[in-house]
């Protein structure tokens, strides 16, 4: 099957209702969802991605794409196990403790399960448990995201209790004020400034 | 030991003191500059470019060579010895809109009642903004106003936005330089300044009220706002207790006791308060009252049943994030018109080449231009467009690319370079306008309500008193409503703390005004992700929002 252009082309517009006439459509016609997400959905959130990266758009289109997606996504999703479709990784993230931001954080999500990551969102106001129960699901990435300064401490207790349990869990940060330093500094596996390069680092830290 | 800075063709001098860091004596200069991290080293605002002589930068000693320049970060340069030279360019100044307005419009009649028996007593309003501060000096006996200030709240020099500033309170020591920062270094010198303009004695003021945000009236008194940067972001007291001027460092007025307005909530102040007391909320009415700043501050009465929030807008329509944005001054664009024949005319303030423009000026840009088609719903320029009126500029510096459009050549600048709109400082606009507009109507929606049912829109603050709303509505960020049901009024926060300085019960009214409101998280409702999402294209992508606009604009993604 080749890439479904219109589908492809509403979800770089992002046009929502469009994505999800599309995407019935083609279930409707009997197509794999497996194929419909690899061929056609997925390519259009890395375009968006690579686009970004490229300055050629901004956080306004990636959002509104992003949601777009997202409303394909509900429709194959729960279709996507009966058609043995595997996920490139499983990945957790939430916003930490005392955070409650989560549009930043949802676009991550979006980014990350639009590169063909099982995504689990763990929500805001995230203690260390609730990212301990996403790793007992399966989850091999945990990403925190803090969007204060006075709440993005948490990270580094969060990394501390895994790394001190010996986890093999890879954590992955990011949110306005953290920087590269601070990752380095609590001892985080990695850091991205933006929703597409948190893709890549999910990328590598699988690798 | 002199310390020259230069920018923006403007040269002064300062002494320095050992160990005083260049952020601080640029502010002194009269030169503060982005300070977004706090000061932490963490980002690229503050860069400048110094010239020959010894310094250390962080823990290192650093000399620049004669004829050489280094560029370093401000926040974490102190000069060593001899006479610096240090060229400030135009990125790393702040860059503060219209918003150190000292006016208001008397929304409500007899906003102040004279007090009995003060003859020769005198008060003085403060309304203090995270970025800028107002005040007014106050006849008691009359309610005559006998001068007006503004000034920058010096704490931007330790950092520019709110969440650093609740952050620096983790320590004792920032927590006391920022009350001093705030008392010391901006009332105490803007009291002088109403002294002389209306030569009053300042021994005669009996009673100063501090009107601002949570997070400003806890500073002011020394306390520390850290509690509100976390779930619940519950303040550590919302009822400020009353002091005597010099025990909180107001040394100047040694006869005054100073009294702050109360709060409302953690996120939502004694400004909202105070907008609250001059608007007046009807009880038969449905109502709402916005206060576009750095923190876009809502409040709705439904029918007497008023409920709080605040939502973040960032900066961007004080002028801070534009590339060519700029605080309100001789020289600034104020007003901008896009024709069909894609010429654009400007207006700049006292009629000087112009230097920058300010928020309510990019707003009035994107309107028009959208109207046009220059700009389509998503705030991207129609390149064939620019390229054929010979305004396109494909932008390449500093890592970041994109296309901009010029607005002022650069012949008829005043800077050395074209003025500039980018596409990213459109977007910059969206998402503050989506952030405000999205809060509206998440309360409307909550309250069961649509946009049609609102009988009055009041409109408080400095920036939204340049606003054109016409074009506000246009790019969607104030609700599609007759023109006639929005009320502006000014400087609202200032205007309540010059009631309270009279009698009447003002005071006890205020902090009536202040248990009212429920407040409402924004983040905590299903709405408003989808709502701001909606609102990040212009005017808005659900076609039901803004009907009558719609029409308006010639192309449509």
């Amino acid at each position: 099957m080749a890439r479904n252009e219109e589908l492809f082309n509403a979800i770089m517009k992002g046009k929502r209702k469009d994505v999800a006439a599309l995407v019935q459509a083609e279930i409707a016609a009997g197509n794999n969802v497996g194929t419909i997400l690899m061929e056609s959905m997925i390519p259009a959130m890395r375009e968006i991605g690579a686009r970004f990266t490229r300055n050629e758009v901004y956080v306004p289109e990636m959002l509104i794409a992003a949601r777009a997606m997202q409303a394909g996504l509900d429709i194959i999703n729960p279709l996507l196990s009966k058609s043995g479709h595997e996920p490139l990784g499983k990945v957790a993230i939430g916003t930490v403790k005392g955070d409650l931001h989560d549009i930043g954080k949802n676009l991550v999500a979006m980014m990350v399960k639009g590169a063909g990551y099982e995504v689990m969102d763990v929500g805001v106001d995230c203690d260390i448990a609730k990212y301990e129960e996403a790793v007992n699901n399966g989850a091999q990435v945990i990403m925190l995201s803090a969007l204060l300064t006075t709440t993005m401490p948490y990270m580094k207790e969060v990394v501390s209790h895994f790394k001190s349990k010996g986890s093999k869990v890879k954590i992955l940060i990011g949110g306005a004020p953290v920087t590269q330093e601070y990752a380095d500094e609590i001892g985080a596996d990695g850091y991205s400034s933006d929703a597409n390069q948190a893709v890549a680092s999910v990328e590598k830290a699988l690798a | 030991m002199p310390v020259f800075f230069y920018s923006n063709e403007r040269r002064v001098r300062v002494e320095t003191r050992s160990g005083v860091l260049l952020s601080t004596l640029a502010a002194e200069a009269g030169f503060p500059l982005n300070m977004q991290c706090g000061g932490q080293g963490a980002c690229k605002g503050c860069l400048i470019k110094l010239g020959p002589g010894r310094y250390r930068i962080g823990e290192t000693e650093t000399v620049v060579a004669a004829g050489e320049t280094l560029e370093a970060r401000a926040c974490k340069t102190v000069v060593l010895c001899g006479q610096a030279d240090i060229e400030i360019p135009a990125r790393s100044l702040l860059k503060i809109g219209s918003c150190a307005s000292a006016d208001f419009y008397a929304a409500r009649k007899n906003l102040f009642q004279p007090l009995e028996n003060s003859e020769g007593q005198l008060g003085i309003a403060v309304d203090i903004g995270t970025t800028t501060v107002a005040a007014v000096l106050v006849e008691l006996s009359t309610g005559k106003i006998l001068a007006r200030e503004s000034a920058y709240n010096r704490q931007i020099e330790l950092a520019d936005n709110i969440a650093s500033r609740i952050a620096l309170c983790r320590e004792d020591e920032k927590l006391k330089q920022l009350q001093r920062l705030i008392i010391k270094e901006t009332l105490v010198p803007m009291f002088e300044k109403i002294s002389a303009q209306s030569f009053q004695s300042l021994e005669q003021v009996t009673e100063i009220i501090l009107s601002g945000n949570t997070v400003m009236s806890h500073l002011a008194l020394g306390l520390s706002a850290l509690s509100i940067g976390t779930i619940p972001f519950e303040p550590l007291t919302k009822v400020f207790s009353e002091h005597a001027a010099p025990e909180i460092g107001l040394t100047n007025c040694p006869n005054a006791r100073v009294r702050t307005v109360p709060a409302i909530a953690g996120y939502v102040g004694g400004d909202l308060v105070s907008d609250l007391y001059i608007s007046e909320p009807d009880p038969a009415r449905l109502e709402l009252i916005v206060d576009i700043g750095t923190n876009g501050e809502i409040i709705l009465n439904d029918h007497g049943r008023l409920t709080a929030t605040a939502t973040a807008a960032g900066p961007a329509f004080e002028g801070a994030g534009l590339l060519h944005g700029c605080r309100a001054d001789t020289g600034v664009i104020e007003k901008i018109i896009c024709r069909p024949d894609d010429t654009i005319e400007f207006e700049t303030i006292g009629g000087k080449p112009a230097i920058g423009l300010c928020g309510s000026a990019a707003v009035d840009f994107i309107a028009s231009a959208w109207r046009t088609g220059l700009l389509n719903d998503m705030g991207r320029f129609d390149l064939d467009r620019l390229r054929a009126a010979d305004r396109l500029v494909e932008l390449n510096c500093h890592g970041i690319k994109g296309n901009a459009c010029v607005i002022v050549r650069q012949e008829q600048s005043g800077i050395d370079e074209p003025i500039l709109i980018t596409e990213f400082d459109v977007s910059q606009i969206l998402k503050a306008k989506a952030a405000v507009y999205a809060g509206i109507r998440t309360l409307l929606e909550r309250s069961g309500h649509g946009v049609g049912d609102v009988e009055r829109l009041v409109l408080a603050g400095g920036f939204a008193a340049h606003l054109r709303i016409p074009n506000a509505v246009t790019i969607g960020l104030l609700p599609e409503i007759p023109l006639g049901k929005y009320d502006v009024v000014g400087n609202g926060s200032l205007a309540g703390a010059y009631a309270a300085l009279g009698t009447g019960g003002v005071w006890e009214e205020l902090h009536r005004i202040a248990k009212r409101p429920d407040s409402c998280h924004l983040a905590e409702t299903n709405e408003f992700e989808n709502r701001f999402i909606d609102a990040l294209a212009i005017p808005n992508l659900d076609p039901d929002e803004f009907p009558k606009t719609a029409t308006e604009g010639v192309n449509h993604v």
